[in-house]
């Protein structure tokens, strides 16, 4: 391990660098965050004003009730497993193809860079004008290329509807995985791959045995904060498929926010985003401890 | 030696054909953006697809940048993006480098609220944070928004930052310390001129953030002359209209910035990662 | 390299600086109207009333100016400061203002979620202020009297600017091969959606809206196919689980697949006028506000027409009264009369005209009926003529319950997609909508 500074006289230092940090979160978050909490216990809807007031936990026992709340809930665990796991594999593939040397490298390098570039509101609009039934380009060119022979409703379909959408939103997540795990494969010493040419290995055994190894820990931070944006991320689902088709893609973020934003209950509203922070901090605990995030290896 | 001559023509096929798919998949959308914001409106809502316009039009660029405003929206992002990234920046380097050199109680809890403000989503917290800027008298203000997407960016980017100070060796400070440098002093005339490829992974990372921002961007500013890109092309999807030609070209317009300057921090973002993310 | 970064950079930094020179200085202190108020009575000074238009878009917004530079001209003494809201956001925009206290001086709302807004206790009563304004004579009763259901004190709050008319948009051409009249009853209409289908060429006679909005505008259809404007019956029971109902919605869903895209299960508002505009569709309901879009996507004003929706069964033609938009004033406006000012402004003759012209949609001032470009306009006939049939009864839908979002979006949306995909029969999702509009109408009345 490298050399820290070990805790002495000037132990102040540390709270030092941390205080334009921690004033930014008490500044801006630390309030809101309480509000969250607060509103939790309380009854607030705005089409109910006079019922305004404390409530409990009455907020958390209709939440039980609620099948709606389960429904979302599934969906959203879905949705995370499905993209993050996704967007890592093939970012990940799409990484180790860019680190061999070729020519035009950068350029490739930059493309890949573009899906993440583009701005939300356009992403959304453009995978629902490809997805579109009958206007749409990807009909179009399944039809020109022989594949289908009828228009396919991509986002009216039951079975293709979550699919589709996990497809648009995992052409805008690979860039994210691509770049950070390249530039670790970059990170990884020459002589490493020279003593594997001299051992013998295999690429794919250079990879697996080798290099995968080494890039433990940035995947486990990666898919960590990935999985945490992918929960409450919910712009392009909204603009695909409104939620639906029957809440199919009705995430909890979605649930939530539509409940408090649109439909003005912030009290129920608050009572999901708290059991949301929750389940989030429960997941990131275990999936930090189950991964071993920060240990050497052997 | 044939067998192997075989096995390694096969390899690079298979290398060039998994790559084209790759780059079929990531490019077919931006290629439909980019052939949308040629054509006419007709043509884009038409049963007959087009693979490239049948009339070929700059008519949306040219109305997305005078009639819809872009060139106003154009400049408001600009200001949050290269203030909101300067902030970014400088909280990042300074949190990553404490989370990495130092060995302080807490440590482990501090690392746990970075983590923590990333798990409510910014659409249950706009309320409140709206009646703080209300109280401190900055609504409308771009610098507000500056203030909010560094609150919101800052802890991943500290996370990342940290990982980017692990990588460079200790003993190269402390070796300018012994030199009679202060601690601070060392920070800034040896740490950071290596730590140029993290800073610049930083801030390219800032800059997407800030200028695709959304959600505050249209709650907080209530002027139309301090409108952002995101909520300008948003706009161009009304109840009864949508201006898919103008909305693709508006968005063809908002990408150049972020494209200019990663093809600048190329070479920096791909080496300056690496030295971070391996430590994570 | 490093120095190309930072030429960059610098170029970066002056835009940025020119943006930053312009934007800051007025930072906070216009925020609100009251700084421009407070000096307002002072001569020469200018009094500013912030307006929010709800459906922004790049037609609307150069048509608000317009109207907004000649207001100014006329009144020198007022500013008009505009923001255009997305559509789809504009409802969060006005919940989180009204939470935080920071509402605009006028603000445009839309009927289906007019009530919403006015529901929480912002907006000021414009009772006094309507009745001693000499325009006030010249507004459509009618309109005027759904405005003021908005709210249960019965209250005027929004002053209407423009109101709608649901029509059923038919491609010209599709017709005229299928040999085939608009239909007049709603059996017709069944028989000419099927009649107009050919699927080997991509051709559906109609397209249902399934997504977003599809709750708000079937209920409408339900009355109409029932011939009844009694939403609520003398016991205050819904009327919606009727049997009658339930056959005009298994018959109307039966088109779904069939007649219809198959994608329509989730298509809102821009996929189904995109399948009319694009010819996959030959029929289409929507209002009249789509006309723009039809003009773009037919190259011009031929080859579509409007028509009403269908008349009943029992004769009645069931026409929807309630599809306004109109300006309210929210409490935190401190210059009543400017502002009072700029609403009047757009009811009156010449704005309320040129306003409904440009957008192609009925004006609420009677002062307009004799204008020129109301004769011209098809579909703006097709209203007119329609809404003076002797048969044609007014229904208002229940979107002024305060509940009617949440309960709209939260639960009767998804369960029309399961009705559509089969998971659901129509009496069980109009039963459930019964049960909720029930206890939604009971709180209404109760307090």
């Amino acid at each position: 391990m490298r050399t820290k500074i070990k805790a002495g006289k000037k132990d102040w230092m540390p709270y030092l660098f941390l205080a334009p940090a921690a004033f930014f979160i008490l500044a801006f978050l630390a309030y809101p965050l309480a509000t969250v909490f607060f509103y939790s216990l309380q009854s607030y809807d705005v089409t109910k004003i006079a019922d305004k007031g404390f409530v409990g936990l009455e907020n958390f026992k209709d939440l039980f009730q609620d099948d709606i709340f389960f429904r979302s809930l599934r969906v959203s665990a879905k949705w995370v497993l499905v993209e993050v796991i996704s967007q890592l594999v093939l970012g990940m593939i799409l990484a180790l193809l860019l680190d061999k040397k070729f020519k035009g490298r950068g350029l490739y390098r930059c493309i890949v860079f573009f899906p993440w570039a583009i701005s939300g509101v356009l992403t959304s609009m453009l995978w629902s004008l490809i997805y579109n039934e009958n206007i749409g380009l990807l009909n179009s060119l399944l039809k020109d290329l022989g594949i289908l022979s009828n228009n396919m409703a991509w986002l009216g379909n039951m079975k293709t509807v979550f699919k589709a959408t996990a497809v648009a939103e995992i052409w805008r997540g690979i860039p994210f995985f691509a770049i950070t795990i390249l530039a670790a494969l970059q990170n990884i010493p020459a002589d490493l791959h020279e003593a594997c040419v001299v051992d013998g290995a295999t690429g794919f055994q250079e990879i697996f045995l080798v290099k995968l190894p080494m890039l433990k820990d940035t995947i486990i931070l990666t898919t960590l904060l990935r999985a945490v944006w992918e929960f409450n991320n919910v712009d392009l689902i909204f603009t695909l498929t409104g939620g639906g088709p029957s809440y199919r893609t009705t995430t909890l973020t979605m649930y939530m926010t539509n409940m408090s934003i649109k439909n003005g209950n912030y009290g129920y509203g608050s009572a999901l985003a708290v059991i949301a922070f929750f389940v989030l901090l429960l997941f990131a605990g275990i999936y930090l401890k189950l991964s071993g995030y920060g240990k050497e290896d052997a | 030696m044939t067998a192997r001559k075989g096995k390694k023509l096969a390899g690079k096929v298979g290398f060039a054909a998994l790559l084209l798919v790759f780059m079929v998949f990531i490019l077919l959308p931006i290629y439909w953006c980019l052939v949308t914001s040629f054509k006419p409106s007709a043509e884009i809502t038409s049963k007959e697809v087009t693979y490239w316009p049948k009339i070929f039009t700059f008519v949306n660029y040219a109305e997305a940048w005078t009639r819809s405003g872009f060139s106003t929206y154009f400049k408001n992002s600009l200001f949050i993006a290269v203030f909101g990234v300067v902030f970014i920046v400088v909280l990042s380097v300074l949190t990553g480098y404490a989370l990495d050199r130092f060995k302080f109680k807490g440590k482990n809890v501090f690392m746990l609220i970075l983590l923590c403000t990333q798990f409510i989503p910014g659409a249950m917290l706009i309320t409140p944070i709206f009646i703080i800027f209300k109280n401190l008298n900055m609504l409308n203000s771009l610098f507000a928004l500056v203030l909010v997407n560094t609150t919101f960016h800052f802890p991943f980017n500290s996370i990342l930052m940290r990982g980017f100070v692990g990588g460079i060796d200790y003993t190269i400070e402390e070796a300018a310390q012994i030199d009679g440098c202060s601690r601070l002093g060392a920070i800034r005339h040896v740490l950071l001129p290596v730590l140029k490829p993290g800073i610049a992974t930083i801030a390219a990372y800032g800059f997407i953030s800030c200028w695709n921002e959304f959600l505050f961007s249209f709650m907080f500013i209530s002027k139309q002359a301090k409108l952002t890109l995101p909520v300008g092309l948003k706009n161009l999807v009304g109840e009864f209209s949508i201006n898919y030609g103008q909305l693709a070209a508006g968005a063809v317009i908002a990408v150049v910035p972020t494209l200019i300057l990663f093809s600048y921090v190329q070479k920096n973002l791909v080496g300056g990662l690496s030295s971070g993310a391996v430590k994570g | 390299m490093k120095k190309s970064l930072a030429v960059l950079m610098a170029a970066i930094m002056a835009a940025s600086t020119a943006a930053c020179g312009s934007a800051e200085p007025d930072t906070g202190s216009e925020a609100v109207s009251s700084a421009a108020n407070d000096s307002g009575t002072e001569s020469g000074e200018k009094v500013t009333v912030t307006f929010w238009d709800e459906n922004a878009g790049d037609e609307r917004t150069e048509y608000y100016q317009q109207i907004i530079a000649d207001f100014e001209a006329e009144n020198p003494d007022i500013h008009i400061e505009y923001l255009g809201l997305s559509s789809s956001d504009a409802l969060s925009k006005y919940q989180t203002a009204i939470a935080a206290g920071e509402t605009p001086d006028v603000g445009g709302l839309n009927n289906s979620w007019a009530a919403t807004v006015i529901g929480q206790g912002h907006c000021v009563p414009l009772d006094d202020l309507f009745a001693s304004w000499e325009g006030a004579e010249n507004m459509e009763e009618g309109y005027m009297d759904i405005c003021h259901s908005y709210n249960k004190d019965g209250k005027l709050y929004m002053m209407p600017t423009s109101s709608n008319f649901i029509c059923l948009w038919t491609n010209d051409a599709m017709f005229e091969e299928a040999g085939l009249e608009a239909p007049a009853t709603w059996d017709e209409f069944f028989a000419a959606a099927e009649a107009l289908t050919d699927k080997d060429n991509g051709q559906y006679g109609y397209t249902i809206r399934g997504g977003a909005g599809s709750a708000a505008v079937l209920i409408d259809f339900i009355y109409s196919y029932m011939g009844t404007n009694e939403v609520f019956d003398e016991n205050g029971k819904a009327t919606i689980n009727s049997d009658e109902a339930v056959e005009f919605l298994e018959k109307y869903f039966a088109l779904y697949g069939k007649s219809t895209p198959e994608s329509d299960i989730t298509a809102s508002y821009k996929e189904i006028s995109a399948n009319f505009d694009s010819g996959v569709s030959a029929m289409f309901t929507h209002n009249l506000g789509s006309y723009g879009s039809h003009v773009t996507g037919f190259g011009g004003t031929e080859g579509f027409t409007a028509h009403p929706l269908p008349t009943a069964d029992n004769g009645t033609y069931v026409n929807y009264g309630g599809a306004l938009t109109g300006l309210c004033m929210f409490d935190t406006c401190e210059n009543q009369e400017a502002a009072w000012k700029w609403i009047t402004y757009m009811c009156d003759h010449k704005a309320n005209s040129y306003w409904n012209e440009s957008i192609g949609q009925m004006p609420t001032n009677k002062a307009c009926y004799e204008d020129e470009w109301m004769q011209g306009m098809q579909h703006i006939q097709c209203a007119i003529e329609t809404m003076e049939q002797d048969n044609c009864i007014t229904y208002t839908s229940p979107a002024y319950l305060p509940e009617w979002g949440s309960i709209t979006t939260t639960y009767i949306e998804p369960a029309i997609q399961s009705v559509m995909s089969g998971d659901m029969t129509a009496r069980e999702l109009l039963d459930m909508w019964a049960d909720y509009l029930n206890e939604a109408y009971a709180n209404y009345m109760a307090d």
